[in-house]
């Protein structure tokens, strides 16, 4: 007995139309090439990836890998400690915290980073501050440098990590801690050999949210780093808006998808193997 | 209506799912105003069972008759059955009285109608007065009443409860066995419930059927299916049992056909050596036989004390448990079997301790053999 | 026992680190000078600019019309999704579901990407209409989720109680199921129109020279006109998701006491 399938008919209809056609696009546009006048000339060619070698398009993906890498890594040691004393904190003051998490999660990208953008330029509060200290007699450039484009990743991505890693720790049974500790273990043992494996779920979600997210960014290079930090995202927003080279963007997405699903895999590679 | 129809009549009912058997040819027959029990561990196929009755599932093979009715086909909103469902799903955004007059709104009964029989059926649970509250601030008691009341207002042939007291606790769901035994004997109308727990199948049915493996193993009165289990399996998952194999030495020739179509016969059990116990005629020498002896037909002497019964082993009390009311022993014998006996404690007797010295002894009728 | 305050130490210090760089935008939006940290005195004038700025009306205008009508198709399409869904899992249900997943695994650029190549392929403008469509194509999986998770919460008797009383399928799914749903499609539409108020990657793709959205306005704002306008813009869209935030936050939370 079930309930009446032709329900999800609208919505199978609208997502095989407007999701499945223009995600068919990209891969026909990339082994397009492009007019004379700029046109786009519907064929199969593969030009577009065969740019993507050039050791030029090549650092920058190894660029934008290494920040993901290090986004992710900062995330997860910055996100363990809020998640776990919110999961310990009275069941009524949980939901509270995980709202105030939640909050600036919602705000708008733009808003988050355009706070940074103000505090780290150079007629900003930080550098006014250093200033007044008398740490520095000329403002410092901060803004539009890679240490700016970290610290506004780990600023946006951090709830992507704190959230999921809450959500295990809240499920985990304390019990187990405790019971670790009548064995003897020490607090440091205890959360080692127990809270943190039991944790791992969580981390490894929050960890792949992270990751795929900061790959497919572009708004925080573009804004904190100027135009000065490129990651693949850039490339590819340049590729569309700027030089209307549908083709190579079209590649370079799939080149951006192909390392997602690289770094998903190896991911999975890595919990199965454990 | 007659009263030779039956209520339920199953007929080679068979369902599966995927590649799982839930019911493998069953054939039932549920009596007018009968409490009926399907008892079985979960997995047994007695809640796929039920749900056919009811509508739920369409059986793949088989039918399924309500009052004579082949409803095989039909679906559950327009049989004749209504439903306890387990843990009530009472509807959680209705008051109770909503809840109570739901199926009578569905049916399009006039609006005061529906109020009087909803009001009414309030009253037969003794809950008028709650009419106006939500399910979650009721009481598990009251829950369970108020899903009574919903069911039973629609007047319907054949009421089909599913674990109906298994979200109680335990001191409730004694009360409630007593009040839906009295429910039952004052509407009347034949009730058939899942359950689990075989206490509650033998304290509430009029019939039990013992379901294992999508079949029904055996159909009795609760004392049927506890005093003469059919099979193995019913002796073990109906009570406690002692279970003896063992193999027919010899077959009294002809003592007396006293016992219904029985023979005394003599029997080597491993760890007892032989015993008497009643088979069926046709029973030979050779046949291996499964003896099963409730806890209670032993009994205990003391050791050198004078033989009562026909059956006796020595043994070694291993393990005692004084209950109260009851004093359960395990006792060793002397070739190496564990038997449990249970005796009423009584001030004459003595409780026995580990490692006291006993004659386990029986009578032979009360050994019965079982299908394996 | 001090452990513990470690933690919270810890804890407070990350939610500081949340927190800080927006208030200070609320702060510096009071600010009359116009430079920089300097603090010039106390002033409600940028907000009062911000009302005046017609772009700024305007585009917040067109990202209210756009949220309101792709919130609107995506909660009726995605909560029909989620109901259609048959009790025993077929080989074909999950292999829709994994296509309904999509929008919400893959990075947004790509999405962002695919809708620029469909409408740049079309050649019609659709103005706020390819918005709309954009929008709700990556809002339909969230709200279809929202309404799933809340639907497996519920027994599934009780949709078998009310065709056991005489309802059919349908008058149970209208009269039972989506009552109870209730509280879940409403936190569906407003976490839909509040994605589709802050989309802004999606939209810069895909909104053609003659529209705008306020998160696109603001994006031109600051790559090319910073002024204190944008801090009491950010403050205001900040109080705002604050607001939706403790709406769904309640709306859930009602849930859950429905649940028990």
């Amino acid at each position: 007995m079930s309930r009446p399938a032709r329900l999800d008919w609208p919505a199978l209809g609208w997502q095989a139309v407007f999701l499945g056609v223009p995600l068919a696009l990209i891969a026909a546009v990339s082994v397009a090439s492009r007019g004379p006048y700029g046109t786009l000339e519907w064929g199969l060619g593969l030009d577009a990836y065969r740019r993507l070698l050039d050791p030029l398009y090549c650092s920058v993906f190894a660029r934008s890998l290494a920040l993901a890498g290090l986004n992710t890594i900062l995330c997860a040691v910055l996100a363990y400690p809020i998640a776990y004393w919110i999961a310990r904190a009275p069941r009524k003051k949980q939901g509270l915290l995980v709202l105030l998490v939640l909050i600036p999660f919602w705000t708008n990208v733009l808003v988050r980073l355009y706070a940074w953008m103000f505090i780290l330029g150079r007629a900003g509060p930080l550098n006014a501050m250093l200033q007044a200290a008398g740490l520095a007699q000329e403002p410092v450039e901060v803004l539009f440098t890679p240490g700016a484009v970290v610290l506004g990743l780990v600023y946006e991505h951090l709830p992507f990590m704190i959230l999921p890693l809450y959500a295990t720790l809240e499920k985990i049974d304390w019990a187990l801690v405790d019971a670790a500790r009548d064995l003897y273990a020490t607090p440091a043992q205890a959360f080692w050999r127990v809270t943190l494996p039991l944790s791992r779920p969580g981390l490894a979600a929050g960890s792949i949210l992270v990751f795929v997210w900061t790959l497919g960014d572009f708004v925080t290079p573009d804004i904190l780093g100027g135009s000065k930090i490129v990651m693949a995202g850039n490339l590819i927003h340049q590729q569309y808006l700027v030089l209307r080279d549908w083709p190579f963007g079209s590649a370079l997405s799939f080149g951006l998808m192909a390392v997602v699903g690289a770094g998903l895999a190896l991911a999975r590679r890595a919990e199965a193997v454990r | 209506m007659s009263a030779a129809v039956p209520s339920i009549e199953l007929k080679g009912v068979r369902k599966r799912f995927g590649s799982a058997v839930a019911v493998d040819g069953v054939d039932l027959t549920i009596g007018d105003g009968e409490f009926f029990a399907l008892l079985g561990p979960s997995g047994c196929g007695k809640t796929t069972l039920l749900r056919m009755i009811a509508g739920f599932e369409f059986p793949d093979s088989g039918r399924v008759l309500v009052e004579g009715k082949d409803v095989a086909r039909v679906p559950p909103n327009e049989r004749p059955v209504n439903m306890v469902f387990q843990h009530y799903a009472l509807f959680p955004h209705m008051t109770v009285a909503d809840n109570v007059a739901f199926g009578l709104r569905m049916k399009r009964l006039p609006q005061d109608e529906v109020v009087d029989r909803a009001a009414e059926g309030l009253r037969t649970v003794r809950l008028e007065s709650l009419g106006g509250r939500y399910p979650h601030q009721l009481s598990g008691g009251q829950q369970q009443r108020v899903a009574l009341a919903r069911a039973l207002v629609n007047r319907p042939e054949v009421l089909l409860l599913d674990e109906p007291l298994a979200a109680l606790d335990e001191r409730l769901r004694q009360d409630m066995r007593v009040e839906l035994k009295a429910l039952q004997a004052k509407v009347g109308i034949s009730f058939v419930f899942v359950t689990h727990d075989q206490e509650e199948a033998l304290a509430l049915a009029d019939r039990i059927a013992v379901m294992r493996a999508g079949r029904i193993e055996q159909v009795g009165t609760p004392q049927e299916v506890y005093e003469a289990p059919a099979t193995r399996f019913v002796a073990d998952f109906v009570g406690v049992s002692n279970l003896l194999p063992g193999a027919v030495v010899e077959v009294e020739p002809l003592l007396m056909e006293a016992e219904g179509g029985t023979r005394r016969a003599l029997l080597e059990v491993g760890g007892l050596g032989r015993v008497s116990a009643f088979l069926m005629n046709g029973a030979r020498a050779g046949d291996s036989v499964t003896l099963c002896l409730r806890p209670e037909r032993i009994h205990l002497a003391s050791d050198g004390s004078e033989a009562e019964l026909e059956n006796r082993v020595p043994g070694i009390v291993q393990s005692t448990v004084f209950l109260g009311g009851e004093v359960r022993y395990r006792v060793m014998t002397a070739s190496g079997r564990e038997l449990d006996a249970h005796e009423i404690s009584s001030p004459l007797r003595p409780v026995r301790r580990p490692g006291e010295r006993v004659l386990v002894q029986w009578r032979a009728e009360d050994a019965r053999p079982v299908r394996e | 026992m001090r452990r513990i305050s470690l933690l919270a130490a810890a804890g407070w210090t990350t939610l500081a680190f949340l927190y800080l760089p927006i208030l200070v935008l609320v702060v510096f939006s009071f600010n009359s000078s116009k430079y920089g940290a300097s603090w010039g005195g106390f002033t409600w004038d940028w907000y009062a600019k911000l009302f005046s700025d017609h772009k700024i009306l305007s585009s917040t205008w067109n990202s209210l019309v756009v949220a309101a009508l792709s919130a609107a198709l995506s909660t009726a399409m995605g909560t029909f999704a989620a109901v259609a869904r048959g009790r025993q899992p077929t080989a074909a249900e999950r292999a829709k579901e994994a296509f309904f997943y999509i929008p919400l695994i893959i990075p947004e650029l790509m999405l962002a990407v695919g809708f620029l190549l469909f409408f740049g392929t079309l050649k019609v403008d659709l103005g706020l209409w390819a918005l709309v469509i954009a929008h709700t194509t990556l809002n339909l999986p969230i709200v279809w989720l929202i309404v799933k998770a809340r639907l497996e919460k519920l027994d599934p008797r009780l949709e078998d109680a009310a065709v056991d009383l005489g309802a059919t399928r349908w008058q149970a799914l209208l009269r039972i199921t989506l009552p109870l749903l209730a509280p879940a499609v409403a936190a569906g539409g407003l976490m839909a129109f509040i994605i589709s108020v802050d989309c802004f990657l999606i939209s810069f793709f895909v909104a053609g020279p003659s529209t705008t959205t306020l998160p696109i306005q603001i994006y031109s704002m600051l790559k090319y006109a910073i002024s204190p306008e944008v801090n009491a813009l950010s403050t205001l869209l900040f109080l705002a998701s604050l607001a939706a935030v403790v709406a769904a936050w309640l709306l859930q939370g009602g849930e859950d006491a429905a649940i028990h």
